[in-house]
């Protein structure tokens, strides 16, 4: 099999010929082709080449073609901070008061830089590796995270206590804005649509909350990216446990997550249903264990999920650009053995 | 116990700021923080009781809720604007001296991360519960928190961190702290950090919520 071949058999509850690999690995793969974060962001060149890489120095199965967690929010028009070596990000909001959301006009993502930057670089790889190896288009923030960057996550969490039925118009703005970008995305041919959600985790509010504010959201965009005949993948990072089986109900076909949420638990909800792609702890023990400790968390996986096929072995978020080779290396041996 | 200190603390424990805000839903029109604070003054009511049943009895209720998974951010952040919206009328006090503070905390959110819900929170939680606080603010490098340390030997030290990748950054934050004032304590906190990883980089405490941290700080001055 190819890794494209790989992942979408695991995607279908079968078994491939060996675990498929892909990582969350845009910073790590930025730093081991020589580059910036701002030689990376803005190029979509740059972006191919640093993916290209790293599936053939590692022999990856697929690529998570993101980029940072601001290009949505660039296109609505968030004021966006561009580091000269982490990754672009947003701390301003460009919704003041909850009240401007009645002044918001329709936004076309398409005209906006950074949006274009990310669909070439998806054309780019997708010409470069056709069905070789299977493309993951990560389509930034879901709604709710959305809408707290527009607002600023503090005030944001504070906007949805209110009762004001604003909140739930700007949740549809984004919602928008998220599936225009998701159609665009298809459109250059990826195998798989994704977003993140990590304001919506039980780390940040409480499952009741996140059924009213998150869920139904998330929902439109899976059943768009299903429209579209292209699987979903859900990211949100924490723990959480708390909203495992909600999150399966929106329709995904997979999640990534991370180490605090229980393994056990993840795999007894999602061992005969969707795909888990994660779940070794990116920094705890990628950037700061040793090789010995990447096995021992690495076995641990394969060890549960010995009785389900529906796994793509990845750390639970983004991987620290100075993780050692070594670390990645081991990951990858232990994984393929 | 007072009335007025009693209402103060459930105000706090529930998030209700002030008369016009409509949170929370059953206490809608009555007084929040804002009005009681200043009654409470204009009655007399010495602010460090105030600042003792009122704010600190109500953030550890609410402090203890959000540990048990019962409150989440959204009300934490009401009850911690509440808190910070009365506490307003009683910082005259603490500056002349008459509210003596339980120490000094020093927090920020490490290099290269602009998050700041959590740090926010743990600040305005340890305020209120007898602290006084420098909040650094965000993407604070190890320099920064070396030179105020310096300048404050003895207060302790909150890091906060929210990425996978920028959490790295605490362990030489960690180790330049203590190099420069020794027996510094240095609390972390953030959703990606743990207590192996507190004890891989060398800090004294990990906390998983606000109170925690509240708590630590209280027994290292009790």
């Amino acid at each position: 099999m190819n890794g494209y071949e790989r992942i979408n058999t695991v995607l279908k509850g079968q078994w491939p010929d060996k675990r498929p690999i892909m990582l969350h690995n845009f910073m790590l793969a930025t730093r081991e082709a020589g580059l910036k974060m701002k030689d990376y962001n803005r190029s979509p060149e740059n972006i191919a080449k640093v993916h290209i890489q790293a599936v053939e120095k590692y022999d990856l199965d697929g690529i998570l073609l993101d980029i940072d967690t601001a290009i949505l929010a660039s296109a609505v028009g968030v004021p966006v901070d561009f580091p000269e070596d982490d990754p672009a990000r947003v701390h301003e909001p460009v919704l003041l008061s909850l009240s401007q959301v009645k002044d918001l006009k329709p936004v076309d993502v398409s005209k906006n830089e950074r949006i274009q930057i990310a669909l070439e670089a998806a054309g780019i790889l997708k010409k470069y590796f056709g069905n070789e190896i299977y493309i993951r288009g990560n389509c930034d923030q879901a709604p709710f995270s959305l809408a707290s960057m527009m607002r600023t996550p503090a005030e944001w969490m504070m906007d949805i206590m209110m009762g004001d039925e604003l909140v739930f118009r700007l949740l549809d703005y984004c919602t928008d804005a998220c599936i225009q970008f998701v159609k665009l995305m298809a459109g250059k041919g990826v195998h798989m649509i994704s977003n993140g959600d990590s304001p919506a985790g039980p780390e940040m509010i409480s499952p009741e909350m996140y059924k009213i504010f998150a869920w139904p959201y998330e929902k439109k965009i899976v059943d768009c990216s299903h429209q579209l005949k292209l699987p979903y993948m859900l990211h949100i990072c924490g723990n959480t446990n708390l909203i495992l089986q909600d999150m399966l109900e929106t329709g995904l076909d997979a999640v990534e997550l991370d180490y605090k949420t229980n393994l056990q638990l993840i795999h007894s909800i999602y061992k005969d249903s969707a795909v888990v792609s994660g779940t070794v702890d990116p920094s705890g023990v990628f950037a700061l264990g040793s090789p010995e400790l990447v096995e021992e968390k690495t076995r641990e996986i394969l060890e549960l999920y010995k009785d389900s096929p529906r796994l793509i072995m990845n750390a639970g978020c983004a991987i620290p650009p100075n993780t050692p080779e070594e670390n990645i290396w081991r990951f990858i041996k232990v994984s393929r053995s | 116990m007072n009335e007025i200190i009693e209402k103060i603390a459930l105000c706090v424990e529930f998030g209700k700021i002030n008369k016009v805000s409509p949170y929370p839903p059953d206490m809608k029109g009555q007084d929040g923080t804002d009005e009681l604070t200043q009654q409470a003054l204009k009655e007399g009511i010495k602010p460090s009781e105030i600042l003792e049943k009122g704010f600190v009895v109500g953030m550890d209720k609410v402090g203890k809720k959000f540990s048990e998974n019962k409150v989440f951010v959204p009300q934490m952040l009401m009850s911690a604007k509440a808190m910070s919206t009365g506490l307003v009328h009683l910082k005259p006090f603490f500056k002349s001296g008459e509210v003596k503070r339980k120490g000094l905390f020093v927090i920020g959110t490490v290099a290269g991360d602009l998050h700041d819900i959590g740090k926010n929170l743990v600040s305005m939680m340890v305020e209120g519960g007898g602290w006084e606080v420098i909040d650094l603010g965000t993407d604070v490098k190890s320099e920064k928190f070396v030179e105020i340390v310096k300048q404050h030997p003895g207060c302790m030290v909150g890091l906060s961190a929210l990425l996978t990748t920028t959490m790295v950054n605490m362990e030489k934050i960690v180790k330049d702290i203590k190099t420069a004032v020794p027996n510094t304590k240095v609390l972390i906190g953030g959703a990606p950090v743990n207590t192996d990883f507190c004890k891989k980089i060398g800090a004294d405490y990990y906390s998983p919520d606000p109170q925690g941290a509240v708590e630590y700080l209280n027994k290292m001055v009790a």
